[in-house]
């Protein structure tokens, strides 16, 4: 049988028409909702000019769908959200939140909606999304913080608390990089070096020391020492920074501040501790970790090339690193919830968070962590930030859902203890302060569901880990 | 025909006087009430931003009503009054501000007067540091503090560099608590000592000048020509001039919140820092509400008493 060779010819054309056809129907459809506009709330920062504004056009050229972005400092932020929200104002989709700040209230009240059934939808979410399996355990353990609640939110921010150390200093004293507390009060008070008058030329540590800030950095400590914020008896949730483990780390981390640490460390901002750091004043900075960038930007640094990050050393309960996640989330009033996840998806697809990672923030991906392209900005600050980010937990701020005064009353005792330091009056401003918080709960907890994040119960990183990032800076220890 | 027309009948029979009777109505009506016309947008515009948040702010004062659990919002009565009256912070916060604006104002206004005085003198290159001098009431408020932030930080500021150089030791500006407030009037006064001097020399330069030629007559001293002279005659100025610096005073908050946020542990928390806290940061909108009526009560009885004072009669 002989067939015409036009014939065998259009047969073929149709064939490969009709697979690529019928490819593109599979295909995920990103056009689906061409032409809606979408309003966003974000903290202003490294999060919107590093990672999300450049991306920003590639997914409207994508879509077809507008982004629109308001900008805010982060307290103004959090106001008009609140406002926002409160007042069920459908005009802003979507936003972000730090689950372990404001997401308790929120989820209580109902604010953020559930993102279970858009992850489900192939319809909406590509198929090589893969949420939970890309993303770290340490990240996901921070998404939950009201029980049996739905998730309700995207963890993306891998940011954590570290250790930034002057590699140059420890190396030029002679100085042993720390592994425990012990050692870190040991290198803290060598590197307080003075000059021939015998004033401060460079102090040996620094960390948060101003109100309820603090308790962001001081987090870790207090598990590291064995101390927590609650405890639970016989179902009532309870102050614990009164017990004597969190009054030890209380004890510790006051001493830190008060005699190895500039006086300025009582009133200053995080981003003021970094810039002592940067400009070559302090030897150890305890704060989160993307502010490596700075240091190592000879144009905002003097130190550039000289930084370097290691986890927080162990105490004598293990070694818990604190990572205070930040996620998205979308608003239950919006109105373009669909078009919202679309851009969500997207911006925390495994593309999106590879630029992010490479461009300063730290991210939840597994993946961006191993992907051959990316190159840490120190081999030690990418393994203790990779550490933090598995073994992580969010212990930066007390689980409350009135969670600004509960910090206040925390920050209380941490002014005692850097101001006065004797034992017997930080356990007096604890106990006052834990009365205070233990009759705040019963207040405003009764009936409620929340949990606050995932705080205890996790293993401690392992003494192996805590030694890795030290060995890659290669300091004969 | 021309009676007729006269008494305003149209060619077409109907009378004119009957058309044009409702329109000429309304123009008198109009005419009559023309005072409340006018005033009509401006009250509806007061009604909608003023009255009608004013009557909200009260209605919420007497709820217990949380930012969060805004459907759980439940009447009170006057428990959010009775709790304020029995929050120790808020009684503190009460002190603070009197001591906030009461330093400011008093050392605004001596400062203030002083410089006035020097100003209403003649001298050579008067106005040009007159307006050298008002240059700080013109920058923003929060970039002000922000330079003074620098100036005070207490381990690389130059004031503490300049103490330690003269062998003094530094000083924790806004790190102490019992430095913190006097470090936040210092900056008060800096910014706003030139508006009051602005008021006073306004006040001096009204003045006529008989007073003081019979004063000088008599023989009175510049001195004397001062204390008997110059301030009765300037006590209406001068109780101008210390109403609105108190009232503005008494509602600062850019710098206290730029500076110090009411730290540290709470040693400059003002009124409106401490309604702003329990509006922003707690989320309790109810009791900031209640805090709110009386912050306004506050600021009328000091608006009051000092108003008193200015019609009180005095003799000298």
């Amino acid at each position: 049988m002989h067939f015409p060779s036009r014939l065998i010819a259009g047969a073929a054309v149709s064939l490969v028409l009709g697979s690529a056809a019928s490819t593109a129907a599979q295909e995920f459809n990103w056009r689906q909702f061409e032409g809606q506009t979408i309003n966003g709330i974000l903290n202003e920062g490294p999060l919107v000019s590093a990672y999300i504004e450049p991306q920003l056009r590639e997914f409207e050229d994508l879509t077809g769908i507008t982004v629109r972005l308001e900008k805010l400092a982060d307290s103004q932020a959090r106001q008009k959200l609140d406002i926002v929200l409160s007042g069920k104002d459908p005009s802003v989709d979507f936003f972000n939140v730090q689950m372990d700040e404001r997401g308790g209230a929120y989820t209580v009240a109902g604010y953020l909606e559930n993102l279970e059934g858009y992850l489900a939808n192939p319809a909406l979410t590509p198929a090589d999304y893969n949420y939970p399996g890309d993303w770290a355990k340490g990240c996901l353990a921070t998404t939950k913080v009201v029980k049996d609640a739905p998730l309700n939110n995207l963890v993306f921010s891998a940011q954590a608390q570290l250790l930034h150390i002057r590699e140059d200093l420890f190396r030029q004293h002679g100085v042993k990089i720390p592994e425990t507390l012990d050692e870190l009060e040991e290198a803290a008070k060598k590197l307080t070096i003075r000059d021939a008058n015998g004033n401060i030329e460079t102090y040996g540590f620094i960390s948060r020391g101003a109100g309820l800030q603090a308790t962001a950095s001081f987090g870790t400590y207090l598990r590291n020492f064995g101390g927590s914020w609650f405890r639970e008896e016989n179902g009532v949730k309870t102050a614990n920074f009164a017990s004597k483990e969190s009054i030890d780390a209380f004890e510790y981390y006051g001493r830190l501040i008060r005699e190895y640490a500039p006086p300025a460390a009582l009133t200053n901002q995080h981003a003021a501790n970094a810039n002592l750091f940067a400009s070559g004043k302090v030897a150890i900075l305890s704060e989160l970790n993307f502010y490596i960038y700075n240091f190592n930007d000879p144009a905002r640094s003097r130190i550039a090339g000289n930084a370097t990050t290691i986890l927080v050393p162990r105490g004598p309960a293990g070694s818990y690193p604190n990572i205070p996640t930040t996620s998205f989330a979308i608003s239950s009033f919006s109105q373009k919830k669909d078009a919202s996840w679309l851009f969500l998806a997207w911006i925390t697809g495994k593309e999106q968070l590879l630029y992010a990672q490479k461009n300063g923030t730290p991210v939840c991906r597994e993946s961006a962590w191993v992907d051959p392209s990316y190159q840490a900005p120190s081999p030690a600050w990418g393994e203790a930030s990779r550490l933090a980010v598995q073994y992580g937990r969010a212990l930066a701020k007390p689980p409350a859902i009135a969670i600004n005064e509960v910090r206040e009353a925390v920050g209380k005792v941490i002014d005692v203890a850097i101001r006065d330091g004797s034992r017997a009056a930080i356990e007096a401003e604890a106990s006052k302060q834990a009365a205070i918080v233990d009759e705040l709960i019963a207040r405003t907890e009764k009936d409620s569901l929340f949990t606050g994040p995932e705080q205890t119960g996790q293993p401690s990183a392992p003494i192996e880990a805590q030694r890795r990032p030290i060995e890659l800076i290669g300091l004969a220890n | 025909m021309v009676d007729q027309a006269y008494h305003g009948t149209s060619v077409r029979g109907f009378p004119r006087a009957e058309r044009a009777r409702p329109a000429r109505a309304a123009l008198e009506w109009v005419d009559r009430n023309l005072a409340v016309i006018f005033n009509i947008p401006t009250v509806a515009v007061l009604i909608a931003l003023v009255a009608i948040p004013a009557v909200m702010v009260v209605y919420s004062s007497l709820t217990d009503w949380h930012l969060y659990l805004a459907d759980q919002r439940q009447f009170v009565g006057l428990d959010n009054y009775v709790s304020a009256f029995r929050d120790e912070r808020w009684i503190t916060a009460i002190f603070q501000t009197i001591y906030f604006a009461g330093g400011s104002v008093i050392l605004q206004f001596v400062i203030g007067f002083a410089i006035a005085l020097l100003f209403n003198q003649k001298f050579k290159g008067n106005r040009f540091y007159r307006g050298i001098f008002m240059l700080p009431m013109l920058a923003m408020s929060t970039a002000i503090s922000l330079v003074w932030l620098i100036l005070y930080n207490s381990s690389f500021g130059p004031l503490n560099y300049w103490l330690v150089s003269l062998g003094l030791s530094s000083v924790e500006w806004l790190g102490d608590p019992r430095w913190a407030m006097p470090s936040l009037i210092v900056v008060q006064v800096w910014q706003w000592t030139p508006f009051m001097t602005l008021l006073l020399l306004a006040g001096l330069q009204s003045l006529p000048d008989e007073p003081f030629e019979a004063a000088k007559l008599d023989g009175a001293s510049a001195f004397q020509s001062f204390i008997h002279v110059t301030l009765p005659l300037m006590r209406g100025h001068i109780v101008v001039a210390l109403v609105l610096r108190s009232i503005i005073e008494i509602k600062e908050f850019d710098s206290i919140m730029t500076m110090t946020e009411g730290g540290p542990n709470g040693a400059t928390e003002t009124m409106n820092m401490n309604i702003y806290l329990n509006a922003f940061s707690y989320s309790q909108l109810g009791m900031a509400a209640a805090k709110g009526v009386i912050f306004f009560a506050f600021i009328l009885l000091i608006q009051a008493l000092l108003l008193k004072i200015r019609a009180r009669r005095w003799s000298y």
